[in-house]
């Protein structure tokens, strides 16, 4: 009996430590069972207009061929079924995204906006610091460039590309009516007038969605704030957003509104959609902002009835600086906190922004966000842009409430209010 | 014993009062699928914003709030652009539903009188109500601009007139926007109008010939006191309607130029989506049901009224 009730108890062990041998076993092998999983990072991206889609593309297909088992999910796009991330148009983008992350479920990798959404992503403490990874496998993004992707000193954001904001204008009816490409607002307004003169409009704009009439402003103050540091500044509350660069800045665009510069109806126009049809059926001579991230559409729409170019918002009368453009980050994307794979996505990263991947940009007349070579065949268009992006100055408040006040006011500048009305706004809105 | 008379328990009883009235297990059970289904996805979200609104939350963590009780409905007394989203509102609310119901009402009794085309006229009328609010939208956009069908109407009057920017006008946008609601929603209106116009006292309305009333007292006297409880139902639908407004007002105007647009739903979501404020943006929505919920009262005061008045 005892021998008997040894020999089961010996059983019992033998099988609890089988058991237990097989339990450990399947723990240790787990990880590496699960390394050979596949895995699919979700990308968003508000810009699956122009040739953005194709890059996008081109990066994923080097990344999948390079990584088996590691795909990029596809979503609706508009350049082919087997193409593309998933994109929502920019009204829906942030709130898609808001409410996904709210509930945990963003995509790994996200484009963001460079202004304050992007600030309040990372205070809020949802996405992923990329200071260690930057150093291995990036190029070596411009500095001011890495600057707007910093916060409390890490890097948050890995910057695609720049852009430049400059006025496009119709370079076959200027040459008709003999306007030479205006260095000063005096020359600006004497081109507009000679414009009127023959029933076409001066500046078309589209400020129903706002955003392009911060530009208007931003414009101005490249010049009435020559150091292009007072913007940084009045964000960190060093300065008041009643400054006298900003003042002058918003006096010059009431004055622009007053003289008739600005093509009427701005505020009931979409940018890219009212203001283009004005500009591509030559009932307006000039179309403001433009740059890299539109000028294939103002092509499509214009479809070669007529040359057109772009020049940088010509200095106020009396400056003494040099003419430039405003710009800064176009595309910028950031890795989520709750992504599975950050480690993944920071890699899809690196091929979006390598070699091939600036290739890539600059076939698709986009300029990366690093020094990279311009190819000899590119166009006086691309080479112009490229140009205006070594002088560009800063168009970001990071403040949301204050930039969404300069954006309001500035609907109401355009509407023929005063300067300081938009000073005002600003102040009230930055005391909140 | 067979000619033992029934035992008590077979006389037949009569069913008590009690049981007569109430709905039992079977009838909550009826009941249950709608308690539930109202509690989960109206009272709870309800309860949950007005909970929220005490909370400085940035919407993004569910355990990152600070509570600040009443101070988000002391911010929103001092500030402007919710009083102009307020005053928008409310006058948005007015307009609407006083012209919807005038004129969905002088619809619906065209209608009625079986006018030759007015079965097309219904259709027609009532076409716009299944569009899209986003479609109609982006058609009255179209409409208003400078090459719409508003400027070519106005320059067959006043041929060198500039065209007119509705939309891009501060002192125009608002009633463009409510020219879009009134073209989509008066079908509403007319069909509601229309059914209670079904169901009138043919007795009164005879009564009311024979003793020589013409249509304006019949109308006046007999028609509008039989539809006051539909007035009361179709006032109460446009007024909360008009109060939650965003669709239209977002893709036509997104609130401007210059907040002259502004409506609290598109300034509640300009404080949850673009500032990540969700509880400020909770606090406008609290205003936006009590407002609600007053009109409701008051309709359910006006019925209670009506019936008392006979």
């Amino acid at each position: 009996m005892a021998n008997t009730m040894r020999s089961v108890s010996t059983r019992w062990r033998r099988t609890a430590l089988l058991t237990g041998a097989v339990l450990a076993a399947s723990m240790i092998t787990a990880p590496t069972v699960g390394a050979q999983d596949p895995v699919e990072l979700e990308m968003w991206s508000w810009n699956n207009e122009g040739a953005y889609p194709l890059v996008h593309e081109d990066a994923i297909k080097r990344f999948e061929a390079a990584n088996p088992g590691v795909t990029v999910k596809r979503g609706q796009s508009n350049c082919g079924d087997a193409c593309g991330v998933t994109y929502f148009g920019y009204t829906d983008y942030l709130t898609k995204f808001k409410a996904a992350t709210a509930a945990d479920e963003p995509p790994c990798i996200a484009q963001i906006p460079w202004a304050g959404e992007f600030r309040d992503y990372v205070n809020s403490g949802e996405l992923v610091p990329l200071t260690d990874a930057i150093p291995t496998g990036f190029p070596a993004f411009f500095d001011p460039i890495v600057s707007a992707v910093s916060i409390n000193g890490d890097v948050w954001a890995v910057p695609l590309d720049v852009n430049t904001l400059q006025i496009a204008y119709n370079k076959t009816k200027f040459d008709e009516l003999e306007i030479a490409v205006p260095q000063t607002y005096a020359e600006l307004k004497a081109a507009t007038d000679k414009l009127g003169e023959q029933g076409t409009f001066g500046i078309a704009m589209g400020t129903k969605d706002k955003w392009s009439a911060g530009d208007l402003f931003f414009a101005q103050v490249a010049y009435t704030d020559g150091t292009n540091t007072k913007l940084t500044q009045a964000d960190a509350g060093e300065v008041g957003w009643d400054d006298p660069a900003f003042a002058q800045a918003a006096n010059n665009v009431a004055q622009m509104v007053a003289d008739g510069v600005i093509a009427p109806g701005a505020n009931s126009m979409d940018a890219f959609q009212g203001n283009l049809d004005l500009f591509a059926s030559q009932a307006a001579g000039m179309m403001y902002p433009v740059g890299n991230f539109v000028t294939a559409g103002v092509a499509d729409k214009v479809d070669g009835a007529f040359e057109w170019s772009l020049f940088p918002f010509p200095k106020p009368d009396g400056s003494t600086l040099d003419n430039r453009a405003t710009g800064g980050i176009a595309e910028m994307f950031v890795v989520t906190k709750d992504c599975k794979d950050p480690e993944q996505a920071i890699e899809f990263l690196r091929y979006l922004v390598n070699d091939e991947g600036g290739a890539a940009l600059v076939a698709n007349d986009f300029i990366p966000s690093w020094e990279y070579p311009v190819p000899s065949d590119k166009s006086d268009l691309y080479n112009n842009m490229v140009t205006a992006q070594a002088t560009a100055n800063s168009r970001v408040i990071y403040s949301t409430k204050v930039y969404a006040e300069l954006l309001n006011a500035m609907q109401g500048l355009m509407d023929g209010e005063p300067g300081s009305t938009l000073i005002d706004a600003m102040v009230a809105a930055g005391a909140q | 014993m067979a000619f033992a008379p029934p035992r008590p328990s077979r006389i037949p009883k009569i069913a008590s009062p009690r049981r007569s009235v109430t709905p039992g297990w079977l009838g909550l059970a009826f009941v249950l699928p709608s308690v539930v289904v109202f509690g989960l996805f109206l009272v709870l979200p309800v309860i949950a914003v007005a909970g929220i609104s005490l909370l400085d939350w940035a919407g993004f963590r569910i355990g990152d709030w600070t509570f600040v009780g009443l101070d988000q409905f002391r911010q929103m007394v001092g500030d402007p652009v919710f009083w102009r989203s307020f005053t928008n509102t409310l006058l948005f609310t007015v307009v609407t539903a006083v012209v919807l119901n005038i004129v969905g009402f002088a619809y619906a009794l065209l209608i009625a009188s079986h006018v030759r085309g007015s079965t097309l006229a219904k259709s027609a009328l009532f076409l716009p109500v299944l569009l899209s609010p986003v479609i109609v939208a982006l058609m009255w956009t179209r409409q208003l601009d400078a090459f719409g069908a508003a400027n070519q109407l106005i320059a067959l009057f006043a041929p060198k007139a500039k065209p007119t920017l509705f939309l891009g006008d501060p002192d125009l946008a608002l009633a463009g926007v409510i020219v879009a609601t009134l073209w989509q929603f008066t079908g509403y209106n007319m069909l509601l109008y229309y059914a209670g116009l079904q169901n009138l006292p043919r007795d009164q309305l005879e009564a009311a010939s024979i003793d020589g009333a013409g249509k304006g007292a019949s109308i006046r006297h007999v028609v509008v006191p039989s539809l006051y409880p539909v007035i009361g139902t179709v006032l109460l639908l446009n007024v909360i309607g008009g109060l939650r407004v965003f669709d239209l007002v977002y893709v036509m105007t997104r609130g401007g130029p210059n907040r002259s647009t502004e409506v609290l739903a598109t300034y509640m979501y300009e404080q949850a989506f673009k500032f990540s404020d969700m509880g400020y943006a909770s606090a406008i929505a609290m205003v936006i049901v009590v407002l609600s919920i007053s009109a409701a009262v008051l309709r359910i005061r006006w019925g209670s009224r009506m019936t008392e008045d006979g």
